[in-house]
């Protein structure tokens, strides 16, 4: 029954989980590391899958966890490994991302503050309720909703302002 | 007067869409691509949603050619000290010290062997002087 629970719930949310991590630590190798040590401790604790109610945000709650112990950690790792995973970030996802010219998009949104950029992808690319991100992100609903206005209004601002002068800053 | 999905989008800027209004929007822009910054954002959200989870480990390129790199100078290093051992005597003595020492054995081996085979040699000198002796004695007879 567990086993049946976890193939359903959490397999399904592993890819979501994986945009998730990617998108706080920008950092391909990481984020996969990360969701596969959620996914050996979710499935560790199984058993109790049966009592979790949006096993969703449940999952996301767990990977920005590990995403915040990863990235403390980091702050302390050794500094030329920090050198070789900054040369060798490079994923194809963002390649295609950069020959599509979006590359005013990234930059904008990389710009977002931390919060905003993280409420901003729960919402835009995991369509997550405000409900499921104020869990996930341990905020109030009115938060959430603010950060999400806040990050909307600079991607149209930025819009605008390449339609204007042709420059997004 | 705005269409209603012009509205709709605009009440999404201004973030006061549900969520079911918000995936109306998006497949709004998925159905009538433009070349608008608008359309490019929507297309970036989409493929952002197709970002998949790969559990397999994907070696880097550049950890790859250094773990090769790495392979290929273990493996040279490896070669070139049993080709160098290999042209060495294995009895070969490198401390000159000891080298001495060992010569100085082996003299004294062989010194101590010519002794045991000189006192041999005496005795039978010894003999064959007895042996002469008694021969010139029975010769008159």
């Amino acid at each position: 029954m567990s086993t049946k629970l976890y193939n359903e719930l959490i397999i399904p949310a592993s890819d979501g989980m994986y945009r998730y991590a990617l998108s706080i630590v920008h950092e391909p190798e990481t984020a996969r590391d990360v969701v596969q040590d959620c996914l050996a401790k979710i499935w560790n604790i199984r058993n109790d899958l049966s009592k979790i109610e949006k096993a969703n945000a449940w999952a996301f709650r767990i990977v920005r966890n590990r995403c915040i112990e990863m990235l403390r950690r980091d702050r302390y790792a050794d500094l030329d490994e920090k050198v070789v995973n900054l040369q060798v970030s490079n994923p194809a996802d963002q390649e295609a991302i950069n020959t599509d010219q979006m590359v005013w998009l990234k930059d904008v949104l990389d710009t977002l503050p931390k919060k905003q950029r993280e409420v901003f992808h729960l919402r835009e690319v995991e369509e997550l309720s405000y409900q499921e991100i104020a869990e996930t992100c341990e905020l109030t609903e009115s938060d959430v909703k603010v950060n999400i206005h806040r990050a909307r209004k600079k991607v149209k601002d930025a819009m605008q302002k390449i339609d204007a002068y042709g420059i997004a800053n | 007067m705005e269409s209603p999905i012009e509205q709709l989008i605009e009440k999404y800027w201004n973030g006061e869409t549900t969520l079911e209004e918000e995936k109306r929007v998006k497949a709004h822009f998925k159905t009538n691509p433009a070349l608008s910054n608008e359309s490019d954002y929507f297309r970036f959200l989409k493929k952002e949603q197709e970002i998949k989870f790969d559990p397999k480990v994907k070696k880097n390129s550049r950890r790859t050619w250094l773990s090769a790199a790495a392979t290929v100078a273990v493996g040279l290093t490896t070669a070139a000290l049993v080709l160098q051992e290999s042209n060495k005597d294995p009895f070969a003595i490198e401390d000159p010290e000891k080298a001495l020492e060992e010569t100085r054995r082996a003299l004294m081996m062989i010194g101590s062997g010519l002794n045991e085979g000189q006192s041999y040699a005496l005795e039978l000198t010894k003999i064959n002087k007895a042996k002469e002796e008694l021969k010139e004695e029975s010769e008159p007879l």
